[in-house]
């Protein structure tokens, strides 16, 4: 059926309709939950937390090897426990496994020094180790999310004795690929002078970096189709996690646009 | 008014039926001769109403509620902004195709009305909030930008003059060469870092425009093959059933040709000088504020740099003795282990020895019995008083 001014009309009532629908839920929107499964701390170190999720399930099973998750330093690592039906956490949990998570917390000025190796060989070692102690075993399982899959990848490469299985999810492996836009914008930045004149990048940068991957998308057509969803939490959810880049440090992120650059110059 | 009585009380209720009487008699009437060349937002007074009973809403909101808020409320305007040009045209008795042609002509008018900047020219822009779109990428930088300095972005926006160009003898040009003169007396050093932070402060400005108008022209860019793809589509049997549907081969267009122009060297090459050149205008401008803390003898931002990286090496080499004493504990203990496990054996071996021993002399002592029994019986009796 062809477009007639009718039927505009009924689209922008309907529009408008669930407009107001969800205004009125987003008025009165209170805190977004963060993390639903109840946790325990079992190691704090400068910002880094290690936590034990409880479980909330009597198992019958279970695996011996304690998993230990390591999420991405420019994000929350809440979104692996977002809401009880939608939560990675409890669902490994109720498959028989002990759960630990490494909440890289917020940086500040003052971590701006902290580099790949106090990560790698300093917090995700002293982790895997305070698990080991606990469970009175020699390996672990480690589960790298994003940035933090790298991270996993770089820890098992140097210390295979101490892991039993590695999984990862997400991650940023291949910096050569053609496609890379991230890469393609990266050749040209002076990442000396990045490093000298911020220290840390700003959260706020990261997510415009994001954003323009396609910004009329991310930036304009992704709310208006999210009045359709406006009742919905999830799509609440989503928002907190996709503006939610932190700041990170800026060594991380000198390693990264060294690889991309490696990458670049391999692929011209 | 507590929040939830916002949408309940009855103004709410008449800003409604406004918005919606409004667009009645858009429908009713056909456009009336007094709207023609109008502002898009001629019909949408109440609509306007509307948000500012949201924004009101919103005010008390955290900062990320509001930001998705004020993003729904500006992709809401736009949307809103195209139906009412396509009711407009079409009331008018013009067909889809010719509505396109009508809008895409009036957008390639309002392009060539672009200021230096990027932005579109107010003035000859019938779709304004229609357009908004295009300025999103511009409009995300300006605020990201605006973060890394002491003022906001909207003051760096007003601050782009016209003339900032290339071509000798405009503004830029000579705002360098005034700023590029020798400076003198006592206090010439700190003159002469105020006049290179103006120095990069334009040169980001020139890289600022040179990005902008870049998309300027994949917004033109776009604009062309919207044109094409609705050609296309109105041709095919489904065709457009909706403004959505509109709006979507839009943005599909527009991130079509931006994706093709991102991946180009060109914009590797502008994107690399914008950032660059904000690094150098940030790092200057930091410069200059340590000079005039350590002036009012206030810590500065190197000398904290100093610290936090002493103190991050401290903690490193921390963590290397400590994780070193516990190697030497291990060590230690595992010596002990080593020791404790020799002397087992040893012990072991020893025990064994004895346990040898023991068993030879038993069986020498078993031995040795029956040889004396065997000698006694062997050894003649004496004879009482024989020898005698």
């Amino acid at each position: 059926m062809p477009i007639s001014p009718e039927k505009i009309m009924n689209e922008a009532m309907e529009f408008n309709r669930k407009l107001t629908h969800g205004m009125q839920n987003m008025v009165n929107i209170k805190e977004i939950p963060t993390g639903v499964t109840e946790k325990e701390v079992v190691y704090t170190e400068d910002k880094v937390i290690l936590y034990h999720f409880k479980p909330h399930v009597k198992v019958a099973k279970k695996n011996k090897t304690p998993l230990l998750i390591s999420y991405a330093l420019v994000n929350r690592p809440y979104m692996t426990d977002i809401r009880e039906d939608r939560s990675m956490v409890r669902r490994l949990i109720e498959a028989g496994q002990e759960v630990y998570l490494i909440d890289w917390g917020y940086p500040d000025r003052a971590d701006r020094y902290l580099e790949m190796d106090d990560f790698i060989n300093g917090y995700i070692d002293r982790c895997v180790d305070v698990l080991c102690k606990r469970h009175k075993i020699k390996k672990v399982n480690l589960l790298g999310i994003c940035q933090g899959g790298t991270f996993s990848l770089c820890y098992t490469a140097l210390h295979q004795h101490k892991i039993k299985n590695l999984i990862t999810m997400v991650t940023p492996v291949d910096f050569h690929t053609k496609e890379n836009m991230l890469g393609h914008w990266a050749k040209n930045i002076d990442i000396d002078l990045l490093v000298d004149t911020m220290g840390n990048i700003p959260g706020d940068m990261l997510n415009w970096t994001f954003l323009t991957l396609k910004p009329f998308r991310l930036i304009g057509q992704k709310y208006l189709d999210m009045v359709n969803i406006l009742d919905d939490l999830e799509l609440k959810i989503l928002c907190v996690w996709r503006n939610g880049s932190l700041t990170v440090q800026i060594k991380w992120v000198k390693f990264i646009v060294n690889l991309l650059k490696i990458s670049i110059r391999k692929i011209f | 008014m507590t929040k939830a009585d916002f949408f309940s009380s009855d103004e709410w209720i008449k800003t409604q039926s406004e918005v919606w009487n409004n667009w009645l008699e858009l429908l009713n009437k056909g456009m009336s001769s007094n709207n023609k060349g109008g502002g898009s937002e001629s019909n949408f007074a109440p609509w306007a109403k509307q948000r500012q009973w949201w924004q009101e809403a919103f005010a008390t909101h955290p900062p990320e509620a509001q930001d998705i808020y004020n993003r729904i409320m500006e992709a809401s305007k736009s949307y809103f902004s195209m139906a009412e040009s396509f009711t407009k045209a079409q009331e008018e008795g013009m067909t889809l195709q010719q509505v396109i042609a009508n809008w895409v002509d009036l957008m390639s008018k309002s392009f060539e009305g672009i200021t230096p900047d990027g932005a579109v020219s107010e003035a000859v822009d019938p779709f304004q909030s229609f357009m908004n779109i295009w300025d999103l990428p511009q409009d995300t930088w300006q605020r990201t930008a605006s973060t890394m300095f002491p003022f906001s972005g909207d003051f760096l926006r007003a601050l782009r003059p016209e003339g900032v160009t290339h071509k000798p003898g405009d503004i830029h040009g000579h705002m360098d060469q005034f700023l590029a003169t020798p400076a003198l007396g006592y206090t010439r050093e700190f003159q002469g870092q105020y006049q290179k932070l103006n120095r990069l402060f334009l040169n980001y400005q020139k890289e600022l425009n040179n990005y902008m108008l870049s998309l300027s022209k994949v917004n033109m860019e776009s604009l062309q093959l919207f044109q094409k793809e609705m050609q296309n589509v109105v041709g095919r049997e489904e065709g457009i059933s909706s403004i959505k549907d509109i709006y979507d081969i839009w943005v599909d267009c527009c991130e079509e040709v931006y994706a093709e122009y991102a991946m180009s060297e060109t914009y590797a090459e502008e994107y690399g000088k914008l950032v660059n050149s904000l690094m150098a205008v940030k790092s200057q401008a930091a410069k200059i504020t340590d000079e005039v803390l350590e002036t009012f003898n206030i810590p500065t931002r190197k000398e904290l740099n100093t610290l936090h990286k002493r103190v991050q090496e401290v903690r490193r080499d921390y963590n290397k003795m400590r994780s070193g004493a516990e190697d030497l504990k291990i060590e230690g203990i595992r010596n002990e282990l080593d020791e404790l496990q020799s002397l087992k054996s040893e012990v072991k071996t020893l025990k064994a020895q004895i346990e040898k021993i023991t068993e030879t002399k038993k069986s020498a002592k078993v031995e040795k019995k029956p040889l004396k029994a065997a000698k006694l019986k062997a050894k003649p009796k004496k004879k009482k008083g024989g020898n005698k």
